[in-house]
């Protein structure tokens, strides 16, 4: 018979295990990526972030998805970020407690809509309609896409600033309020400044959220593997890393494969990246105010 | 009523008016007359012109001035934009879009409406710093309002295309001549049988995992890689998840297969830091009064875990993991390389064997629009799709709502 304290030792240890999982995963998606990315690696070297994609005459050059990726990422903060900080302040500082109740599901919701209903629609409706107002050549847009993408990270956006801002202690906020100020100077002059690295936090989740969206952008970017002229053009088409995967790997085989999990590795360093800064803001706000741990 | 606060409420009026008519214009992509917009930005304009002047004879000073500016500045759009060029070519520098006039007609009207609601706060408030929070406040109404506005677009136009499509035969058929006819019987078993075996996969590590966190180590080196590890996971793209099922489950375990079993895992990797983050928050949650209370009776750590920390828990524990499989539930990009086939599969029977699944179905129906006559099946099945996954997430969350006031 074990002795009820060593039992208590050996549960300890499984749960151990179980949560040295998660670090499992992490390195074995790494670990599997590569290596099916190596041959690749090893055959095009730096051709691989070349700007020539032809299959015809062996070129895989990634950059003009990589840039596809970020355009249309930073293109979608210029609609999460207002929007997404606006609702957030009205969240925390403003909505009393029964509207915040109610919208705050709501929220949720809309950050449970599949991507692929949003591609779906995004590329129907949305694209028809900006091919209607803007006369553009077809329906596929950075534009629309950016426009999808803004909305699809809202919702983290959201509720990531909106922890930040009721992690500002409610002592200072009251300080504020009794000398004098308004609501609304209160929440310029202390609230945001004081959740500044939540939200600078959320920002980047948002982007990471839109760097990462498949479904959605590969119905809407056209798929079109070159940069868009000039480069700055929202309303011409181009790739993302994450369509050209999804658009490539069922058409393809042999190296063509090995690149695309080259691509996948790149994903998955950026985005891993931007996890860990955006982890380190928010551990940085938490002390700030809870005194270290 | 001060005839100050009359003046600011007219303004309010017009350019609220105003601003609803140029969106619902560029909404509805129809033509604007230049007189209609002229007309208009005249009305904001003059409206701003006798408030700004009214506060100048009143008080004599310069806080009606911003009026003033506003209200030339509106006229003196109105004017130019007689000279826009019809349409606005881009195309000479490379960019292929000929924007017409009626779109910037349409912009001109929401924006100078909107910004001419926001200047009517200052005088209604008598120039007072409350007349900038209210206007304030109206700015963090508007973006709520464009934030919530995508949620109700995208949930009445699927409902209105798609509710056409779902007819019996749809629900319980399959699929027939590429989805032209029968329905997606197959895809909603499918769909449902994975993310069943995906909620007993994660279930045992998403929740192990929070208890280790939150019952037995809260600092040290370990659980900060554990949380960092876990943060990593949520931020991981789908399209990875699927490349990362693609080379492990089906390469690697089952032999160049695409199956159930290997979909699910890969759901079940998407869906473990949900499940790890919901199951923290919900032990957390446990006053430690109840921890100590237990632990001074007597019983040991996984005692007071099992009796003591876990029942209350459960129902956040519950609805967190159910939010997660509504995430699964939708997901494409991590299954189509690991498990689904558009038709052929049938309902499923195996673990080993392929399935259909909603998501990819919607996926591929689309990609037949323009060849095939599907467009009322895709919309019927992105109904049916949303209506799956936004009721599981609703049943979680008024669940969620309910039990939250317990401690």
């Amino acid at each position: 018979m074990i002795s009820r304290s060593s039992k208590d030792k050996i549960i300890r240890f499984i749960f151990f295990g179980i949560a040295t999982f998660s670090i499992l995963i992490i390195s074995f998606i790494f670990l599997f990526l590569f290596s099916r990315a190596y041959p690749a690696i090893e055959e095009f070297g730096t051709g691989l972030l070349s700007n020539d994609w032809s299959v015809a005459r062996r070129e895989f050059g990634l950059f003009p998805a990589l840039y596809g990726s970020v355009f249309v990422a930073v293109g979608a903060l210029f609609v999460s970020v207002p929007l997404g900080l606006g609702a957030a302040i009205y969240l925390s500082e403003i909505a009393s407690n029964r509207v915040r109740m109610i919208l705050k599901p709501m929220i949720e919701l809309l950050a449970g809509i599949p991507s692929i209903v949003y591609g779906f629609i995004g590329a129907i409706l949305l694209g028809r309609f900006l091919y209607d107002t803007y006369n553009m050549r077809g329906v596929n847009s950075f534009f629309a896409a950016m426009l999808v993408l803004g909305v699809m990270a809202l919702p983290i956006i959201i509720s990531l600033s909106d922890d930040a801002m009721k992690s500002v202690p409610k002592d200072m906020k009251d300080a504020s309020l009794a000398l004098g100020a308004t609501k609304w100077q209160t929440i310029r002059n202390v609230t945001i400044p004081g959740a500044i690295s939540g939200i600078s936090s959320a920002v980047i989740m948002g982007m990471g959220r839109a760097i990462g969206e498949t479904m959605a952008v590969m119905l809407i970017i056209g798929s079109v593997m070159r940069m868009p002229v000039p480069f700055f053009d929202i309303f011409d088409t181009g790739h993302t890393l994450t369509a050209l995967i999804a658009v490539q790997m069922g058409e393809s085989h042999g190296i063509i494969i090995n690149v695309l999990f080259t691509a996948g590795v790149m994903l998955f360093t950026i985005v891993a990246i931007m996890s860990i800064i955006s982890d380190i803001l928010q551990t940085r706000t938490k002390q700030k105010y809870e005194g270290k741990r | 009523m001060s005839l100050r606060k009359v003046l600011a409420l007219w303004i309010f009026i017009i350019s609220i008016s105003v601003a609803i008519y140029g969106f619902w214009n560029i909404y509805s992509i129809s033509e604007v007359e230049y007189w209609t917009m002229v007309a208009s930005l005249f009305l904001i304009s003059s409206a701003c012109y006798a408030s700004g002047i009214h506060h100048h004879i009143i008080s004599k000073g310069q806080k009606g001035l911003p009026m003033l500016v506003y209200g030339t500045l509106l006229l003196s759009v109105a004017a130019f934009s007689m000279y826009l060029p019809t349409p606005i070519d881009l195309r000479p520098w490379d960019i292929y879009v000929r924007i017409p006039n009626r779109f910037f007609f349409s912009l001109f009207m929401l924006l100078s409406g909107l910004f001419g609601a926001y200047l009517s706060f200052r005088p209604y408030y008598d120039y007072k710093k409350e007349g900038a929070q209210v206007g304030a406040y109206y700015i963090f109404h508007l973006t709520l309002l464009f934030t919530l506005l995508p949620l109700f677009l995208v949930i009445f136009n699927i409902i209105t295309r798609g509710i056409g499509g779902i007819t019996w035969e749809f629900l319980t058929k399959d699929i027939v001549r590429m989805g032209e006819e029968g329905g997606v019987f197959p895809a909603i078993l499918g769909t449902l049988a994975m993310v069943s075996l995906t909620a007993v996969i994660v279930l045992p590590l998403g929740v192990g995992t929070a208890i280790y966190l939150s019952e037995y180590a809260k600092k040290g080196l370990a659980v900060r890689v554990i949380r960092t590890a876990v943060n990593i996971l949520q931020g991981t793209p789908s399209i990875v998840h699927g490349l990362f099922g693609y080379a492990f489950f089906v390469l690697f375990l089952f032999d160049g297969r695409k199956c159930l079993l290997a979909g699910s895992l890969t759901l079940a990797i998407l869906t473990l830091p949900i499940v790890t983050r919901s199951a923290e928050e919900a032990l957390n949650a446990v006053p430690s009064e109840l921890r100590d209370a237990s632990l001074a009776l007597g019983a040991t750590k996984w005692e007071t875990i099992k009796n003591v920390v876990l029942p209350p828990s459960l129902p956040g524990i519950l609805t967190g993991t159910v939010l997660g499989l509504g995430r699964a539930a939708g997901e494409t990009a991590p299954i189509m390389f690991t498990a689904v086939y558009f038709s052929g599969a049938g309902t499923p029977s195996s673990l080993f064997r392929p399935i259909q699944a909603l998501p990819y179905h919607l996926l591929s129906l689309y990609r037949l629009i323009g060849y095939r006559d599907v467009e009322q099946q895709a919309w019927a099945t992105a109904l049916l799709l949303l209506l799956i996954v936004l009721g599981i997430n609703f049943t979680a969350i008024i669940v969620r709502e309910k039990y939250r006031q317990r401690f």
